[in-house]
């Protein structure tokens, strides 16, 4: 429903229960939600049964910069870029799926959750910095891609679930 | 920002589940409103107004704090 354009749906209190007014941008359906959740045991438990993966997923693919080459072609095993693109989409649809009901203060929420996910991020990119070095590091950064995605999710559910036990009427 | 939600809900004696329904955001924000916590948008407190049929400064009211 079209609330905000000031037409005649304005006069409508009370007739559409819980439509979801709020112009939301780039939010998903709700539905994503769980597309999400099933891609991201989907990429855990491909990362889990690694080892008992026998076939590699070779592909020959191009890339920008290889040993020297610019632009040229090489064969890869695709098993490594299917996880990382499933953990990144399952965790981006469940951030990003709309909520039951979409208003003002879950925006608000929304937003002070996003900058506490950030605000983590650069935390522990500075740590990891000062504190681990050589392979350590790299391992670190390999997964750290993944961390403000959870970070944002768990920040965000507990504000809800504070907002749902304060002070019932 | 003060507001009176609390009491001209029970003037007419309506849950904070309905008033939610017919401003059109969830009851927890209608709880959050009258808790304090939470200063809604221009919107939404035209909206609660035009519901409870009087003016906005009736119903929200700038505090000491504010200035």
């Amino acid at each position: 429903m079209k609330y905000f354009t000031f037409s005649k749906t304005f006069h409508t209190f009370g007739k559409t229960k819980h439509t979801i007014t709020m112009k939301t941008h780039f939010l998903l359906p709700r539905y994503f939600m769980y597309i999400g959740i099933a891609l991201t045991v989907i990429s855990i438990l491909w990362e889990l049964l690694e080892d008992l993966r026998t076939k590699d997923i070779s592909l020959r693919i191009p890339v920008i910069y290889e040993d020297g080459n610019w632009f040229t072609i090489i064969k890869n095993d695709f098993s490594d870029e299917i996880w990382t693109i499933l953990t990144l989409l399952g965790l981006y649809f469940i951030a990003f799926a709309k909520e039951k009901i979409e208003d003002e203060m879950i925006n608000n929420i929304r937003l002070r959750s996003v900058m506490i996910a950030i605000i983590c991020q650069i935390v522990l990119q500075i740590l990891a910095e000062l504190l681990l070095y050589q392979n350590e590091y790299i391992t670190f950064f390999t997964y750290e891609r993944f961390t403000i995605l959870p970070i944002y999710i768990i920040v965000f559910q507990a504000y809800k679930l504070k907002i749902k036990l304060s002070h019932e009427e | 920002m003060k507001n009176r939600i609390r009491v001209e809900r029970a003037i007419m004696d309506i849950t904070q589940e309905y008033l939610a329904q017919e401003v059109q955001v969830s009851r927890q924000t209608i709880n959050a409103l009258e808790a304090n916590k939470y200063v809604p948008s221009t919107i939404l407190a035209l909206k609660i107004a035009k519901f409870f049929a009087k003016p906005v400064e009736e119903i929200f009211e700038l505090e000491e704090a504010d200035f």
